[in-house]
């Protein structure tokens, strides 16, 4: 059977990997290096690479940043940031990613991109990223950049019409490093028939739980709580498979103490 | 473009590049293994190559059609076939697993398979689970226990819209559950294995199954 997947997002901000907290501040957590030999010795199932650069100074991905995940990754990699054509997005296909990820392109207009891509590189490889903020009590589309809302939620996911990408991530803005957990009431604002991914909010076992007993969540993405905490996708995938909730079979825990690479911590709060 | 020069090597995996494949992430796989990897993408480029490879691997990603005529553009199934008939170890992977079949339903260009598995590539069904078929399954392995069938006793990851859709045939020694529908996970005839997951995107169980098969004693 599909078993639901455990995916740390890795954001990448000037070449260090960075955590956020309602999509800001940065707070630096390591090297890219590091931090992809870490997560994938852990056995996540997937990467989630979220190049936040994009979105701050319109850099892509450097050559040094795809051949680090090339050559490290034996896992699949979506990676996400300043893909607004369908060349970047065929470039990192071809240089390591096995899907694409498309936020903010899409703002203006889902429609004008979303098909080609699903055309050119095929369902499987496009995975659609959408910031929601709840305002008034209604879920909206955000656009963290210009601080203000793109669309009504629901209004957005039905623009998408026939063209379904591989799945679609729901980002929850206000959760999103408070590691109080997933927004689960997202779910039902969800009816797409692709599989769905929530991000934002995890700190405890529990929260991956309480998110994965929901038959419509198909993966879940997190961040800090793999940063700032002691809990691994290994030891997720135990305490997971020991509450019956259908994850892949990993190697046993001791394994992640061998393992164990000090996340470091840089700069004095670490806070910009 | 070759992964090593062409010199000689104890462990050479020959990877066939046809065009229509994630070369760089099963060169690694390969490489972490200890063996040599050489990226072959014509005929032309191993005939004056005395050396024998270890085994070779058919790597595919996208579309049944196009790939197989790119493969016979570059001469590659007949170097392909010349090995398998040979006894050289050939593992197909994903896309490169269907087109070791007879025949495709995907935008096959009227393009026929390599042939060594009698059978037919069809859409999965869509009624109880999503396609394209993406993500991690439990394979079971079936018939008699060997060391190849207690490795893919295991989780690996898939991505594919198309499969192989009669694991009744006593070729298939492994099957994934799509939905209801048995699919072959993995299909092996003596010398010759298709595998429908990546064992390349399938950490430690993936890398088992390729090292595994490239070591095997007897065939």
């Amino acid at each position: 059977m599909l078993k639901k997947r455990i995916i740390p997002s890795i954001l990448l901000r000037g070449g260090r990997v960075v955590t956020s907290q309602s999509f800001k501040p940065w707070r630096t957590v390591g090297s890219l290096s590091q931090y992809l030999k870490l997560q994938v010795g852990r056995e996540s199932d997937e990467l989630l690479i979220a190049n936040v650069d994009h979105s701050c100074s319109g850099s892509f991905y450097t050559d040094r940043d795809l051949r680090l995940i090339r050559s490290t990754c034996n896992i699949p990699v979506t990676m996400l940031g300043g893909v607004d054509s369908f060349d970047k997005a065929e470039y990192l296909i071809a240089h390591g990613a096995d899907r694409v990820g498309v936020c903010s392109a899409l703002f203006n207009n889902p429609r004008s991109l979303l098909p080609g891509l699903i055309q050119r590189l095929g369902r499987q490889s496009v995975v659609v990223d959408v910031p929601v903020k709840s305002i008034n009590g209604e879920y909206h589309v955000w656009d963290w950049r210009l601080q203000k809302p793109v669309s009504l939620l629901q209004d957005y996911l039905d623009d998408f019409g026939v063209d379904m990408p591989g799945e679609v991530m729901l980002s929850a803005v206000d959760n999103d490093g408070h590691m109080d957990g997933f927004n689960i009431d997202l779910i039902k604002c969800f009816s797409l028939n692709c599989p769905l991914v929530l991000r934002g909010g995890a700190g405890i076992e529990e929260h991956f739980y309480t998110a994965f007993a929901h038959k419509e969540v198909s993966a879940l993405a997190a961040s800090s709580v793999f940063a700032f905490s002691e809990i691994t996708p290994r030891t997720l995938h135990h305490a997971l498979a020991s509450q019956g909730i259908p994850v892949r079979h990993v190697g046993p825990l001791k394994l992640d103490n061998m393992l164990k690479i000090k996340t470091c911590v840089e700069g004095a709060a670490g806070l910009e | 473009m070759t992964g090593t020069s062409m010199t000689s090597a104890d462990s050479e995996i020959w990877l066939i590049n046809h065009g229509y494949a994630n070369i760089s992430s099963v060169r690694n796989a390969v490489e972490k293994l200890g063996m040599k990897c050489v990226i072959v993408s014509s005929i032309d480029e191993v005939k004056a190559y005395s050396k024998e490879p270890k085994g070779i691997i058919l790597p595919g990603v996208g579309a049944f059609g196009p790939a197989m005529k790119s493969l016979r553009q570059k001469g590659l199934d007949r170097l392909l076939l010349k090995h398998i008939q040979f006894g050289t170890r050939v593992m197909g992977i994903c896309l490169g697993m269907q087109m070791l079949c007879s025949m495709s339903e995907e935008d096959s260009m009227n393009e026929r398979g390599l042939d060594v598995f009698k059978g037919v590539i069809t859409r999965l069904p869509e009624h109880e689970a999503s396609v394209p078929n993406m993500g991690w399954h439990s394979t079971t392995s079936r018939g008699q226990t060997d060391d190849l069938r207690i490795l893919l006793n295991a989780d690996f990851y898939y991505v594919h819209s198309y499969g192989y859709y009669s694991p009744s045939t006593s070729e298939c020694i492994a099957t994934f559950k799509h939905g209801s529908t048995d699919g072959v996970a993995a299909i092996r005839k003596g010398n010759v294995l298709g595998v429908q997951f990546h064992p390349e995107k399938s950490q430690a169980a993936g890398m088992r199954v390729l090292e595994s098969f490239f070591n095997l004693k007897d065939l």
